[in-house]
């Protein structure tokens, strides 16, 4: 639980701080890593509430943060369930 | 003897549900623009302190190992000077057109060209972001609305103004995929509807035999705002029109401050 958290502000961090392509990475590491780690889709909200705007992105609604951020969750989960 | 198992589909339903809101809470927060606008002024209140200090933190951490790693100082000092160069050039690529354009505003509107300009400090932008969006630190407390229009490296322009909150904003840039604005392009001023292709790239599509060639200046229509420079000209005897390919005169994922031009938001 504490890793969890700490793995979070972390986490947090980077979406302030990093490039995208480390944020990505470390989002895909995250859901690999732990069990149901629906915080990913947030932290998706959060990025593009942060640098998003509407007419831009994914269909111009600005949403890239949190379609990538989906699509990541429900592969990489069923990924997982299927090498288990 | 055959066993069966019951399959346990609580788990499933829980996870199912929970995606269900997080889709639902997420699109709601997105997709409504009264509310995204709310979420985004409460989150920008924390985040704006917390850029400032990481890029002064990051800055001093800088200044700190300089000391020790000479390699790293000339590294530095190198980079300074790329991006003072990379401004110098814009200024310059400017400043033929800028003289001809100011010469014919002041016999138009009777009165010397100036425009109120504010300073800021890019807090994030492309290259680390995934949107061709900047976001910079100054905002409505420091008089600027939305669409006024965003210049860098004192004349060439680079976008718009689209969220405004008080003391940071959002500016998207005119290279955005998908952006399209009316530009003005070489000496004879060739109009044409420019659209942009991400990281300061652009292009357009004009009559074949327009005379533009590579170097000729790109202009806002209307105004003396350098937009981009134009790279390749590409024609194809079998259609109709040119493809022109233009390029910000400056890296776009360099850009340290930026300069809004408070009142330019006709544009």
């Amino acid at each position: 639980m504490i890793q969890r958290a700490l793995f979070n502000v972390v986490f947090l961090l980077l979406v302030l701080y990093a490039p995208w392509w480390l944020v990505l990475f470390v989002a895909m590491f995250g859901i690999y890593y732990f069990t149901s780690y629906y915080e990913v889709i947030g932290f998706g909200i959060l990025y593009d509430i942060l640098y998003g705007t509407i007419g831009s992105g994914v269909f111009g609604y600005g949403i890239t943060g949190f379609v990538t951020s989906f699509i990541l969750f429900l592969s990489i989960d069923r990924l997982k369930r299927e090498l288990r | 003897m055959k066993t069966t198992y019951r399959h346990d589909n609580t788990k499933t339903r829980k996870r199912i549900a929970i995606l269900a809101v997080t889709l639902f809470l997420g699109a709601l927060f997105l997709l409504y623009p009264p509310l995204r606008s709310v979420v985004t002024s409460i989150f920008y209140t924390q985040t704006g302190t917390a850029w400032n200090v990481g890029n002064k933190t990051e800055d001093s951490t800088v200044g700190f190992w300089q000391g020790f790693r000479n390699n790293q100082t000339l590294a530095e000092k190198n980079k300074n000077l790329e991006e003072e160069l990379l401004r110098m050039q814009a200024q310059v690529l400017d400043r033929n057109l800028l003289a001809e354009r100011v010469a014919q505003l002041e016999d138009r509107l009777g009165r010397v060209g100036s425009d109120d300009r504010v300073s800021a400090n890019v807090l994030a932008g492309p290259g680390r972001i995934s949107y061709d969006t900047l976001v910079i630190d100054a905002g409505s407390a420091q008089g600027i609305v939305l669409g006024d229009s965003v210049a860098y490296a004192g004349a060439g322009v680079i976008g718009k103004v689209v969220e405004v909150y008080e003391s940071s904003s959002k500016i998207k840039l005119y290279s955005s995929p998908g952006e399209e604005f009316f530009v003005a392009m070489g000496g004879d001023s060739f109009p044409a509807l420019a659209r942009g292709k991400g990281m300061g790239n652009f292009e357009a599509l004009v009559p074949q035999g327009s005379s533009l060639v590579a170097g000729d200046l790109v202009s806002l229509q209307g105004t003396r705002l350098l937009v981009g420079v134009i790279e390749v000209v590409l024609e194809k005897p079998d259609q109709p029109f040119s493809k022109i390919l233009f390029r910000s005169p400056f890296n776009i994922s360099s850009i340290t401050t930026v300069e809004v031009i408070i009142g330019d938001n006709k544009i």
